[in-house]
């Protein structure tokens, strides 16, 4: 074939003197001719760095960052020192959220699927269209007065729930399933029932002695980098304190496997998974037994006298926990007795105490250790979170009466948030029809438990007629999508934060654009804005505001930040706090506590009332009462450098991280003939998967650990370890890309992007929380 | 040999080629381009330039043209898992573009440098494209101003000037990675258009290379 350029330039004439590119250009071309630019233009040489102050949110714990931009492009994301949660400290997530916004398999036009739903094919349109064709479906399920008909769900959605429940509460449904508490259903259910906050702050900073159940904070607590910081502190530096001198903390770890965290403490103790509210009560046992119980603060904090509480842990002996947790008892009296002796002293409990059947019962006996050794809300101690909360401007839309027969809530009468895992599934069991199901970056085919059945079920269009997903990727879930709406990512977008205040002083902290959002990509909060605007109805008279005004509104009733200049002040600082404001310790001594009593409620009347024990006890899991011989439990956990579904394709952090082989026991393993690498088969009540196992001795025997985050089959290409079809060499050094099939041998470690364990966890939920049973999966290991 | 045409007339001419390719690139083909396609005179300069365009487009109807052409448009440009995004930073590597840091990204290296040649010469992206600097249409559009402005340039005398700006750009941005990335594309579809279309672009860019930069590839591009 030959290409003369003298025909090119005909095909020039042609254009030129027939029809005229230029003309079309003109008249079709979107405005995309390059102009010449005036004076106005900038010919900076981009030396000069101007740090934005923003927040970080590709983790739960929102530290404060910087953005710092050239040409218009952000070239680095760094610490920003001013945050008081953060102090300047940022983990590899935090950085690699240049990756996160810049990845090339972003989606950056609104995509509308043609043919058959998750075959693949898809065609731009305009976001004329998309609002459109969104409004069109919409109009008619609101005029029908089935507004329930529309489900709204989000993933993790921390920072705009209020926002999209807003949305959907103006539209008058009440399936707005995006309430996302810090630390799950189950912890949120335990705190409050006991002391009425959501979740509890450990200050470790100021701890003598922090005691580890189920939690890994080196690598994965829900506040980890602030949290984290504070534990190295407490554990590396004689602090001062008052007028003595305090040791350096201890940090004792209850653990099914060595995490970061266990292998960082001073010691580990391997326990059976879900026997940690036992261990907990054994030790309060000892504590009361000993006299060692803070009988003041029980006598005046709580609901239940010393003596009762005694005598309700008379039987939780040592002894018994030795036989069912495998701890020594020995060990458990010396800890208990060191816990109770070292005040300050905190516990941390996070998803291995809180993601089991019995989540609830377990984290209100470890909370009971805190109590009843008076270290709650004390410097050093357990202590309550201190946190602004936020204004719902007005006018706000009134709760739908109607109740929504999809968020489970029905047969958990305690819980607190909606089950989020099994949305999908009642609407399979024709528990509501619904017309529109819109999701924000909520991806359940990978994140919920027996994947392959929501993968079904948003296939099946009788039962998911119509799918909006508005995601900035294209994830497993978003691939089934009948409108795929790209959603600015949290680095190109402006939004408000509070987390928890590790200085126990509150703050607010503001999320704002480092750039402006890609391609055609839109925040969620525009997108919504336009949306009820479209829908009209009556709805939009909830959405007369933009963006902006309505995060001023936000803020507007908190005095001292309107003083400082409200959001025009975030936008130059990226944090506020009152600095006349000293450190909140025993807050409850002004207010008591956020119970019906107005104390601490070891004794639950609530859960008395809907049938469940009203102390904490310990309640075996039926599913570990009948394992069998040859069979063994299987934990997840998650990574230092991963969030769950949505980081493996930031390509620095799969370089660190990237697959997850099966951790199993030395002696386990010889008992199955396995060796380091050999392929296995994991099988499942719900389903089987293949990986390779690596033979360690940090393990409990009975116990398998698998990683998170890992085995993406249709996000982006490093989720996936593809090598780039790339001809440029340097494409190739994607070093562990992936052939088909995997890599097994010890030659090949360290290659291929994993497995998924989530597809065969089968659904299960704590029956107070709500929340699903992570860490509840018996399995049986075959080699292959 | 043969002669050389006006110099000022060709500016116009590859002016109004890469006009076509940007527009190509950027958007799936409506109506109009198909007609302008169908026209006597492009089949005729398609068919001479032995790319088998011209039947396919012919065959079909206009509304289910438009419709197949924007799903393949979709497929090769904006949806994973089967896009190859058409963006310079994305072939060219990352920030730290030494062998042992390579970065797939957008907005890269190449894209920062882009930005800055259209600065430097006072070329604006309108903001409401929303457009990437590097982006294939967006660089082949610049390269079409910038030949127009050679063609404008005859009557005062900066002729020279502007194409050895052209050809610096040329050589830096678009002649390093188009080629690889039309190959790219020639091999994942088999959409004779969108075959055609990476052809076009490739041999086109190559003969304005060897033009430009007189580098040393002959007049006649073999692929």
């Amino acid at each position: 074939m030959k290409f003369s350029r003298r025909t090119f330039l005909q095909l020039g004439a042609v254009g030129a003197a027939s029809l005229g590119v230029n003309k079309l250009l003109q008249t079709q071309s979107d405005a995309m001719e390059l102009i010449m630019g005036g004076s106005e233009v900038s010919r900076t040489t981009g030396k000069h760095l101007k740090p934005i102050p923003s927040t970080c949110l590709n983790c739960y714990a929102r530290c404060g960052n910087y953005g710092f931009n050239a040409y218009g492009t952000l070239i680095k994301i760094g610490p920003n020192p001013e945050h008081p949660n953060s102090r300047g400290r940022m983990c590899a997530k935090g950085q690699a959220g240049l990756n996160l916004v810049y990845d090339p398999d972003r989606i950056l036009y609104p995509m509308k699927r043609v043919g058959p739903r998750g075959e693949g094919k898809w065609q731009r349109i305009t976001w004329e269209e998309a609002y459109h064709e969104v409004a069109d479906r919409m109009k008619p399920v609101m005029a029908s007065g089935h507004q329930e008909e529309f489900v709204f769900q989000s993933d993790r959605d921390i920072t705009t729930q209020d926002f999209t429940r807003r949305f959907v509460h103006a539209f008058g449904s009440p399936n707005a399933f995006v309430n996302h508490p810090l630390g799950g259903p189950n912890k949120q259910l335990a705190q409050q029932l006991t002391w009425g906050a959501d979740f509890e702050i450990p200050d470790v900073a100021n701890s003598e002695y922090m005691l580890i159940f189920g939690s890994n904070p080196f690598e994965a607590h829900y506040l980890r980098t602030s949290f984290v910081q504070r534990m190295v502190e407490a554990r590396s530096i004689r602090r001062f304190s008052a007028d003595l001198l305090r040791p350096k903390a201890k940090m004792v770890t209850f653990d099914v496997r060595v995490s970061q965290t266990s292998g960082r403490s001073d010691e580990w103790h391997p326990i059976i998974p879900g026997t940690d509210g036992l261990v907990a009560l054994a030790m309060c046992h000892v504590i009361m037994e000993e006299g060692m119980e803070d009988r003041s603060f029980i006598n005046t904090w709580t609901n239940y006298s010393p003596d009762a509480l005694k005598q309700h842990l008379k039987d939780y002996t040592p002894e018994l926990a030795e036989k069912i947790s495998g701890v020594p008892a020995k060990e458990i009296r010396r800890i208990a007795k060191e816990f109770a002796s070292s005040k300050p002293s905190t516990t941390i409990s996070t998803g291995g105490v809180t993601k089991h059947w019995n989540g609830v019962y377990s984290e209100r006996c470890v909370a009971l250790l805190n109590i009843i050794t008076g270290n709650v809300d004390i410097k050093g101690g357990y202590c309550l979170p201190k946190f602004y909360t936020f204004k719902e401007p007005e006018p706000a839309p009134p709760v739908p009466r109607m109740k929504s027969k999809l968020n489970g809530l029905s047969n958990y009468p305690l819980a607190m948030t909606e089950l989020h895992h099994r949305v999908l599934p009642m609407i399979k069991e024709g528990r509501q029809r619904i017309k529109i199901y819109m999701t924000y970056q909520h991806n359940p085919v990978y994140s919920n438990p027996e994947g392959k059945m929501m993968e079904l079920i948003l296939k099946d269009e009788d039962l998911i007629p119509y799918y909006v997903c508005i995601d900035s990727f294209m994830t497993e879930s978003a691939a089934l999508a009948d409108l795929i709406l790209p959603a600015a990512t949290y680095i190109e977008r402006m939004e408000l934060e509070a987390p928890p205040a590790f200085e126990m002083v509150p703050f607010i902290s503001l999320r704002q654009p480092m750039i402006p959002p890609l391609g055609e990509s839109v925040p969620i909060t525009g997108i919504l804005i336009e949306m009820a605007r479209r829908i009209g109805g009556g709805m939009e008279k909830y959405f007369k505001f933009d963006t902006e005004a309505y995060l001023q509104e936000r803020i507007s009733a908190i005095q001292p930040l309107v003083e400082a200049g409200g959001l025009e002040y975030l936008e130059k600082n990226g944090v506020f706090y009152d600095s006349t404001v000293k450190p909140q310790y025993e807050v409850f001594k002004e207010k008591g506590f956020n119970t019906p009593s107005g104390k601490i409620e070891i004794y639950s009347k609530r859960m008395e009332e809907q049938g469940f024990n009203p102390l904490p006890i310990y309640d075996p899991i039926p599913i570990h009462q009948t394992i069998k011989e040859g069979e063994l439990y299987m934990v997840i956990h998650q990574w230092m450098v991963h969030t769950h579904d949505r980081t493996a394709n930031c390509m620095w952090l799969s370089e660190i991280v990237h697959d997850n082989p099966v951790y199993i026991n030395s002696m386990t393993a010889r008992k199955l003939d396995l060796k380091n690498y050999d392929r296995v088969k994991v099988i499942s009540k719900a389903g089987e998967m293949v990986s390779s196992v690596r033979v360690v001795e940090g393990i409990h025997p009975k116990v398998i650990a698998v990683g998170d985050s890992c085995g993406h089959w249709g996000f982006g290409r490093i989720a996936q370890a593809e090598a780039f079809k790339s001809q440029d060499p340097n494409t190739r050094l994607l070093w562990w890309g992936k052939e088909k099939g995997g890599f097994w041998s010890e030659e090949e470690r360290d290659r291929g992007n994993g497995v998924h364990p989530k597809p065969i966890i089968p659904i299960l939920s704590d029956p107070l929380g709500g929340g699903q049973c992570w860490m509840d999966t018996k399995v049986r290991i075959v080699k292959v | 040999m043969k002669k050389k045409e006006h110099p000022n007339h060709e500016a116009a001419k590859r002016s109004a080629v890469y006009a076509l390719l940007s527009r190509l690139f950027l958007k799936e083909p409506g109506l109009e381009m198909i007609r302008f396609l169908k026209s006597r005179e492009v089949l005729t300069l398609f068919e001479s330039l032995d790319l088998p365009l011209g039947n396919e487009i012919l065959k079909k109807d206009e509304a289910s043209l438009i419709h197949e052409l924007s799903l393949e448009y979709a497929r090769l440009y904006l949806t994973p898992p089967s896009h190859l995004p058409p963006y310079e930073s994305f072939y060219v590597g990352g920030f730290r573009d030494d062998m042992e840091n390579f970065e797939p990204s957008l907005q890269g290296k190449a894209a920062v440098e882009v930005r800055t040649f259209y600065h430097e010469y006072g070329i604006l992206i309108p903001e409401e494209a929303k457009l990437l600097p590097d982006h294939i249409g967006v660089e082949l559009e610049a390269l079409r101003l910038l030949s127009e402005l050679e063609s404008q340039a005859a009557d005062s005398g900066h002729t020279d000037r502007v194409r050895q700006i052209e050809g610096q750009f040329l050589a830096e941005h678009p002649g390093r990675w188009i080629p690889l990335f039309s190959d790219l594309i020639i091999k994942k579809t088999e959409n004779p258009f969108y075959r055609a279309v990476s052809q076009l672009t490739r041999a086109f860019i190559d003969s304005e290379l060897t033009e430009l930069t007189h580098r040393n590839v002959e007049e006649e591009v073999a692929l």
